[in-house]
């Protein structure tokens, strides 16, 4: 059951990703990186994650997908200027190389040297309390620094798209 | 319950078409899409390896891993407006030179 | 639920299958039920404050109109423009009414519970958050320039009122210590039935409270944040492409989403379906169903007031209003939850032994204490940031002068 599950899901997202590269519309491309991101959140909730999975929601289908859609209909750039491709060798290669990348951690993965040890404990690891203990005791420092990032972020973002005061348009 | 294994091929998969995308897309905002695609497919091998060690480490670094992408967001999609504003395009080619 | 469905099969899965599904279409007939209702609730009560009578002919009082209405909206043609995106423009009232009824699978009528997940707050927030990527779709597939601008303002608007709106939640799920709306409300229950332990009903809750209702305001589209549908200005907004059945979808999420708040805001803050009596087995389920549908609904009275009362704010002041105005104040009450829970409950060894002279964790003087600090705190802040806003936050608008 929760295999076929993991199948149909595993399935949707590689083709929301796929369709996300090839679509020629950079709206179309966003939109099915939406549905990705839905597919991995529910893997999250496969994989006892709750937490992230409602995080994974939130911040990437509420927050930086809508700043992405937001950005693109701003510019009006849904017709993503693809006339002038300076690398055209490069699309070859580029398949070629992932078809290899795949095959390799493939075979990596179920041709091990060692045998994992799976646990098969029903764990809760994924509850908010849980997850919250760790992160505001082991990795305090880690999450401070991340509040400081943020911080250099929203200001970053607010000083490059500044315009000069003096009614100068560029 | 569904083997760590195919959850990390799945993550490979998944990373994988992000570089093809990044490699093979000339559009800045698909080639940000691609990065993003990338990030989650890390993302996605850190929780399966978090529920195969029944640590809560890996749900944790995908919590920053998260956090770091909507800065890098914020920010790059603010340079994009930026080169958008000055150039008039987003194709990553035709901004391929230092000069204003 | 799933007992009794497993007592007609006999087969686990089909039976917890039948169960959700069971689940789901109560919420769906529900829904569509109260929808109906609230948009009486709406026409009749703005028609009595703006003394006209508003729509009275169908059945008594008026009661059937939205029955008219939506055997009107059913049969009328399916219409989509020529540039517009065909499937985006299909999907976006999916994606609209997908996301808000997905909320309903955490919020509780009463006594009666669709689902307990030990994340439902943020559940509801993550939900929420997909709206607006349907208001999006619906504004830029319809390819008008009303519809584009009605969606970048839905969006823009959203985004801002997101952040007050989850830091006041924060701050509820501060006291309680858990994130499942059924804990939530189970914190608000009192041994002898005292409604003063409702959350709003502390200081911390009731900023919170104020935080809360008014970015959700924001956030369902209600007057006066009603800018992205602004008929004076953008003919319907993001909704100006949309007719028949489409529109009717829409509508219907819009005031599903209206109705979602309320029942939120009467879960979180104004205990759920607690109230006389509705602890008891059977008549109790009952009476708690009644006390939630009249908190809600008295909640959405509310609404349909404040749009009878309050002028549209122009999208500048909307987005001041947030930013300078609910998020410090969401801020400031995180602070003085800290206080309060420091205060109430803790002991020497989480470094409060100060508050040990005032007795064990939870007593009297320790709550008294409590409640003077944090109401100072967010009384004092509350006056601050109005009157910081009043003096510096008020930009007034300057038309560029143009040569006539």
């Amino acid at each position: 059951m929760e295999i076929a599950f993991f199948i149909i899901t595993a399935l949707l997202t590689i083709g929301a990703a796929v369709a996300m590269v090839l679509s020629h519309n950079a709206v179309h491309s966003a939109l099915w990186l939406v549905l990705n991101f839905f597919g991995v959140a529910v893997l999250y909730l496969l994989l006892n994650a709750p937490f992230l999975a409602m995080v994974q929601i939130t911040v990437y289908a509420g927050a930086i997908m809508v700043l992405f859609l937001f950005v693109i209909m701003l510019l009006g750039s849904e017709q993503g200027q693809e006339e002038v491709n300076g690398l055209p060798w490069q699309t070859p290669v580029a398949l070629v190389m992932g078809l290899l990348l795949v095959v390799m951690a493939g075979y990596a993965l179920f041709f091990p040297g060692t045998p994992v040890p799976t646990t098969q404990t029903p764990n809760e690891i994924g509850a908010p309390d849980i997850l919250a203990r760790k992160l505001f005791s082991t990795y305090l420092l880690p999450f401070e620094i991340t509040s400081v990032l943020l911080l250099v972020a929203l200001i970053g973002a607010v000083v490059l798209t500044m315009k000069s005061r003096e009614g100068d348009r560029v | 319950m569904v083997p760590t294994e195919y959850y990390v091929l799945l993550s490979t998969v998944l990373f994988t078409i992000g570089v093809i995308g990044v490699l093979t897309r000339r559009s800045a905002l698909v080639v940000f899409m691609s990065v993003e695609l990338m990030l989650n497919s890390a993302n996605l091998a850190l929780v399966a390896f978090s529920r195969q060690w029944n640590h809560v480490d890996g749900q944790i670094l995908t919590f920053f891993v998260i956090t770091v992408a909507a800065a890098e967001v914020a920010v790059g999609l603010a340079l994009l407006v930026g080169i958008f504003r000055t150039r008039r395009t987003t194709n990553v080619d035709e901004v391929n030179t230092m000069r204003g | 639920m799933r007992a009794m469905w497993e007592f007609f099969f006999g087969v686990g899965w089909l039976a917890t299958l039948t169960s959700y599904l069971t689940i789901t279409t109560a919420i769906l007939v529900a829904g569509s039920l109260v929808m109906m209702l609230l948009t009486w609730i709406e026409r009749r009560g703005l028609g009595y404050m703006q003394d006209r009578k508003g729509p009275n002919r169908v059945g008594p009082f008026g009661l059937f109109q939205p029955i008219a209405e939506a055997i009107k909206t059913i049969t009328k043609e399916d219409i989509t423009p020529t540039d517009a995106d065909r499937w985006v423009h299909f999907l976006a009232p999916v994606v609209i009414l997908a996301s808000t009824v997905a909320a309903f699978a955490v919020i509780p009528w009463g006594n009666l519970i669709p689902v307990d997940i030990n994340v439902g707050v943020l559940y509801i927030v993550a939900v929420s958050a997909v709206h607006t990527v349907g208001i999006l779709m619906a504004g830029w597939a319809s390819n008008n320039k009303f519809a584009l601008l009605g969606g970048m303002r839905g969006v823009a608007q959203a985004i801002s009122y997101e952040i007050p709106q989850v830091l006041s939640l924060v701050s509820i799920v501060m006291l309680v210590g858990s994130m499942s709306v059924v804990d939530v409300i189970q914190n608000q229950m009192d041994p002898y039935g005292n409604i003063l332990s409702w959350h709003i009903f502390t200081p911390v809750g009731l900023l919170s409270f104020i935080v809360f209702w008014i970015a959700s305001l924001a956030e369902g589209e209600r007057p006066p944040f009603d800018n992205p549908e602004a008929e004076s200005e953008l003919v319907a907004g993001y909704m100006t492409e949309y007719g028949g059945m489409k529109f009717a979808v829409l509508f219907l999420a819009n005031y599903l989403t209206n109705f979602a708040i309320c029942a939120v805001t009467a879960g979180v803050f104004l205990g759920g379906g607690n109230g006389p009596g509705s602890d008891i087995p059977i008549l109790g389920t009952l009476l708690s169903v009644f006390y939630f549908l009249a908190k809600s609904l008295g909640l959405f009275f509310v609404m349909v007031w404040i749009r009878g009362v309050v002028p549209r704010l122009r999208i500048d002041e909307l987005m001041h209003f947030a930013w300078k105005f609910l998020l410090p104040l969401a801020l400031v009450n995180i602070f003085s939850t800290s206080l309060w829970i420091a205060i109430i409950r803790w002991g020497a060894e989480q470094g409060m032994g100060i508050a040990e002279a005032l007795g064990a964790p939870g007593s009297i003087a320790r709550i008294a204490v409590a409640w003077v600090v944090t109401a100072i705190i967010n009384v004092v802040a509350f006056f601050l940031v109005a009157r910081l806003n009043a003096t510096r936050g008020v930009t007034t608008y300057q038309a560029t002068p143009t040569a006539v």
